[in-house]
């Protein structure tokens, strides 16, 4: 065997254990991220690292939590003892399609449940929406780097419908910050500095509309969740 | 696989059971599924966290995420408990890393969450765990001290070269060397 092989195959290792302890630049884990859809041995990988470091774990001793945790658990998730609508409706289902493109999406969404997310240092945060409104968000703000991350925590768009999310400072018309990416758990993005600058007691709105977002650039739909954004 | 000793009395097929079956949307299965597995993620959200308070927080929301998400589990090949393991492991850091950020932290969170053997514990080990503790230990004590505390307290490059004193793309190169070396121990 080549050295230049070992090397390669090494490297692809080491990249899934840093992957895995969450060591990787953004935009060395969206680079993973994306082969990982069509690279079996590196998806392997991941997977064995995670068993691997997950020993760690083994000797953590078990504790039962208080009933309370529960209780709060079925309460966000079954709030009116009805199946919530998004299970009704369904979270994007998986299929493996042929499609690279739905290949690689599939990626995505399917891991970035299993990284930590990079730090932000966090000074503007809001909670848009509750556990019992339809759609439920957390926005956190790291103004040094002008870079908002929005985590959905509850709910998602209708099927053929899409989220979008708008800033509105004080009495000046809502002004659209980003489309919802169907079935992304959170988003990073950077905020344009006038946005930025009025951010702090603004509020966050989520509203319902259609596929591809508003198509006047005002809000069409309904608004499911707003909060306001407060300076740490 | 330690899959089955980790999961204690519940069997992997169950947790599979379960989890296909949460997906679908159904509560019951998904009480059964935190029934047998809630206390080794709160175990380990307490570890991590070291905080009671945050970790019954930490563990609401991670029950919610596998609520949310058990389609997902079948598309990333991990097992059951792992993939549970994981989001458990992956939240809690996520808000300590929060914590560090805003500064706020180090007053329990400082030592590494026990992964070093003892004795007693090393004696009730899973065989998969005893090999991972003995590779762990033919690593140089500083090396093997810095890919823990990526883990279990998810310390950054520049977090691990300033706590141990050295550049960043010197504690990167140890680091790596030290990840190739525990693999070959662990695939031998």
């Amino acid at each position: 065997m080549s050295s230049a092989a070992d090397k390669t195959r090494d490297e692809d290792h080491i990249l899934a254990a840093e992957y895995v302890l969450g060591l990787l630049a953004p935009a060395q884990v969206a680079a993973v991220e994306s082969s990982l859809a069509t690279n079996a041995t590196l998806r392997a990988e991941v997977a064995d690292w995670s068993d691997r470091f997950g020993r760690l774990t083994d000797d953590m001793p078990e504790v039962t939590p208080p009933a309370r945790v529960w209780h709060a658990i079925t309460g966000r998730i079954f709030p009116d003892d009805t199946v919530p609508f998004w299970r009704r409706l369904g979270l994007p289902q998986i299929a493996v399609g042929a499609a690279l493109a739905a290949v690689v999406l599939w990626g995505a969404i399917s891991f970035d449940l299993l990284r930590p997310a990079m730090p932000l240092r966090t000074d503007v945060v809001a909670e848009i929406g509750r556990v019992d409104t339809p759609v439920h968000f957390r926005a956190e703000y790291d103004s040094a780097a002008s870079e908002l991350r929005l985590v959905r925590l509850n709910g998602g768009p209708q099927p053929g419908r899409a989220l979008e999310v708008w800033l509105i400072a004080g009495t000046a018309a809502p002004v659209s910050v980003m489309v919802w990416p169907d079935g992304a758990e959170s988003v990073e993005l950077r905020l344009p500095p006038e946005l930025a600058r009025v951010l702090s007691g603004a509020t966050l709105a989520i509203s319902d509309e259609p596929a591809g977002g508003s198509p006047t650039g005002a809000p069409t739909g309904a608004v499911l969740a707003t909060g306001v954004a407060e300076t740490l | 696989m330690a899959t089955m000793e980790r999961a204690g009395t519940a069997a992997l097929e169950e947790l599979e059971d379960l989890l296909a079956r949460t997906a679908m949307g159904d509560r019951a299965a998904f009480g059964r599924l935190y029934q047998l597995t809630s206390a080794k993620l709160f175990g380990v959200c307490l570890r991590i966290l070291s905080r009671e308070q945050e970790a019954e927080d930490a563990l609401q929301e991670i029950y919610v995420k596998i609520w949310c998400n058990a389609d997902r589990y079948r598309v990333v090949g991990y097992s059951p408990m792992t993939w549970l393991i994981t989001i458990a492991r992956n939240h809690a850091i996520d808000r300590l890393r929060k914590r560090r950020a805003a500064g706020t932290s180090l007053d329990q969170a400082e030592d590494v969450p026990d992964g070093t053997p003892n004795p007693e514990a090393s004696a009730i080990a899973s065989s998969d765990r005893a090999q991972l503790l003995r590779c762990f230990g033919e690593l140089e004590r500083d090396r093997s001290d810095a890919v823990q505390r990526a883990y279990l307290l998810g310390e950054t490059y520049a977090e691990l070269a300033k706590r141990f004193d050295v550049p960043v793309n010197t504690m990167r190169t140890w680091l790596r060397r030290s990840l190739i070396k525990l693999r070959e121990c662990l695939t031998r």
